[in-house]
């Protein structure tokens, strides 16, 4: 793994999740545990994945360490302070790119930027970098609806990098695309994180992607949204597309499919 | 049997190829043409059924005469007069409404509870007809001016501020998680993603009210006023000076085109990506 720079909040203690759960009111005056008791340590720079069937709360596990929700009981602290929203140290990646077509794709990727009040000169540059880091060179000045679906993702996850994050939360980001976009995406993905060497939490349906990612896969079940397991993936990095379909890659698969098994 | 009809078939493509690309190589006039031949054509059937008398002169005057007139009004005072009068309310009354819309509208919009309770107003209103009102601004505010850049601006309110309240309504969720994650405050939601979200639906509403407000200062001089082309329409008609009414008419149509081009010209250039969405 190869790490070049580490922002100073990543030294800290990586993300502590204790005794969460959440507690939905419903319209018709009835409760949904979306999450109960989950109880997780994150150590920083690690990459792991949160696996589960369709409302086993992993939207809802992401969106309270991103501070979009609040809990009803337990604990979430990133690098040490409490989960927040407007943190420059974190960002959210969503399902959907989320563009804005009054805006160019630079000027998209500069948002985070301009919310955040952050130094614009610097942040264009970087812009430029991690446009490059993501095969987008040539379409800084672009309008977003001249780009596909996976180089919309692309300037997604380029947004959410500018402010260089210690922690990255993606919720099912290519879960809308084909195969073979997601694929090459992954790999992407796996490439950036071994460059960049940030904190994710990555949400998916989708075992081989979630295998091929992470360091660490978390296995979710639903009513009550509960951690079942915490599987290590025992895969070299760096990744590469040789490891999508790779003996090892096939056990690990096994490994992760057997733990949720009576669940899906 | 499919294979030797397949092999047939480049030339006969090619054939399509040139065929269709002729009119784009015409660029605007190959759109142009249609509509002026119908035009063309209504005004020679027009000009022949007065020649032939199949219409009474006096009721309906040939469009020769209505162009004669209008011609002969291009050099009188009194036309430019009127004209300057009627754009002048036309304009002050639509930007009035305009603004207003745009800011009681984010106002309400902002609020579900303020929505919720103004909405069926607001749809009421719409759906009243507004012209009604003419006779009422006269006695409130007098045969000048006044009353009749009220009416205008009173017809397109409505419009602009159902557009503005449901254009707030039309944001993407995720794009609200998205601004909400970065920690962005009201004001910045509203103006880097509520106002350009919005804009699509909000500049449909003032191309709607841009027409609107010219039919407003015509109905209220109508109904009472001394200057303007409403006023040239009904002093002209009782003069039986039918060709001239008709030409203050054709004069009406043409500056209410150049206002709703320039209107819509705006909208492109506010509105690039409408299109694309
Ligand atoms: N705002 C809400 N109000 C009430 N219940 C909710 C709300 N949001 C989610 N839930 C419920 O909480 C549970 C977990 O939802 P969540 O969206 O976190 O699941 P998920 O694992 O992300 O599912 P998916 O894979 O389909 O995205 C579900 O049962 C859902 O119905
Ligand atoms: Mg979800």
């Amino acid at each position: 793994m190869t790490v070049t720079e580490q922002p100073q909040s990543m030294t800290r203690e990586g993300i502590t999740i204790r005794s969460l759960s959440k507690i939905y009111d419903t319209a018709d005056g009835g409760e949904v545990v979306a999450l109960r008791n989950v109880d997780l340590q994150i150590r920083p720079g690690e990459f792991v994945s949160f696996l589960g069937p369709s409302g086993c709360g992993k939207s809802t596990l992401l969106h309270i360490i991103a501070g979009l929700l609040p809990q009803t009981t337990g604990t979430v602290d990133v690098f040490g302070t409490p989960a927040a929203p407007g943190r420059q140290d974190s960002a959210i990646m969503l399902q959907t790119p989320v563009l804005f077509p009054w805006r160019s794709v630079l000027d998209n990727i500069l948002l985070p930027v301009e919310i955040l009040g952050l130094d614009r000169s610097s942040a264009t540059a970087r812009a430029h970098e991690l446009l490059e880091l993501t095969h987008l060179t040539e379409f800084a000045q672009k309008n977003v609806w001249e780009l596909s679906g996976g180089m919309r993702q692309r300037v997604s996850l380029a947004r959410a990098l500018v402010t260089d994050p210690a922690l990255l939360l993606m919720d099912e980001p290519f879960s809308a695309l084909d195969e073979f976009t997601r694929e090459r995406l992954n790999i992407e993905l796996a490439r950036l994180h071994e460059e960049l060497g940030r904190t994710t939490l990555f949400v998916t349906h989708n075992i081989s992607e979630a295998v091929f990612l992470s360091d660490r896969v978390v296995c979710m079940r639903p009513r009550p949204g509960e951690v079942i397991d915490v599987i290590d993936i025992a895969l070299p990095r760096p990744r590469s597309a040789e490891h999508l379909a790779s003996a090892a890659a096939i056990e690990n698969e096994g490994l992760v499919r057997e733990a949720i098994a009576e669940y899906i | 049997m499919s294979t030797s009809t397949e092999l047939q078939a480049p030339p006969t493509r090619k054939d399509t190829v040139t065929k269709a690309r002729r009119p784009a190589r015409r660029g605007p006039w190959a759109k142009a043409w249609p509509p002026i031949l119908v035009i063309a054509l209504f005004l020679l059937l027009w000009e022949l059924a007065c020649r032939a008398g199949l219409v009474n002169e006096i009721i309906v005057p040939p469009p020769s005469d209505v162009a004669v007139s209008l011609v002969s009004m291009l050099d009188k005072a009194y036309f430019w007069e009127a004209t300057w009068v009627t754009m002048a309310e036309t304009i002050a009354g639509f930007l009035i409404g305009v603004i207003l819309a745009w800011a009681i509208g984010t106002a309400l919009g902002m609020y579900d509870w303020a929505k919720t309770a103004f909405y069926p107003i607001v749809v009421g209103f719409q759906i009243t007809p507004r012209v009604a009102l003419a006779p009422l601004f006269l006695t409130w505010f007098g045969f000048g001016l006044t009353s009749k850049v009220v009416m205008a601006a009173t017809i397109c309110f409505f419009p602009v501020l159902l557009n503005v309240m449901v254009g707030m309504d039309t944001v993407d969720k995720n794009a609200r998680t998205l601004m909400r994650s970065l920690g962005a405050s009201r004001w910045e939601e509203y103006r880097k993603l509520v106002l350009p979200s919005s804009l699509p639906l909000i500049f449909a509403g003032i191309k709607n009210a841009i027409t609107l407000a010219l039919i407003g200062a015509i109905v209220a001089e109508f109904v009472g006023a001394s200057r303007g082309m409403g006023v040239l329409i009904k002093s002209l008609n009782f003069q039986l000076d039918v060709a001239g009414g008709f030409a203050v008419i054709v004069a009406l149509m043409i500056f209410g085109l150049i206002l709703y081009w320039i209107v819509e010209y705006i909208d492109s250039k506010v509105v690039f990506w409408r299109s694309h969405t």
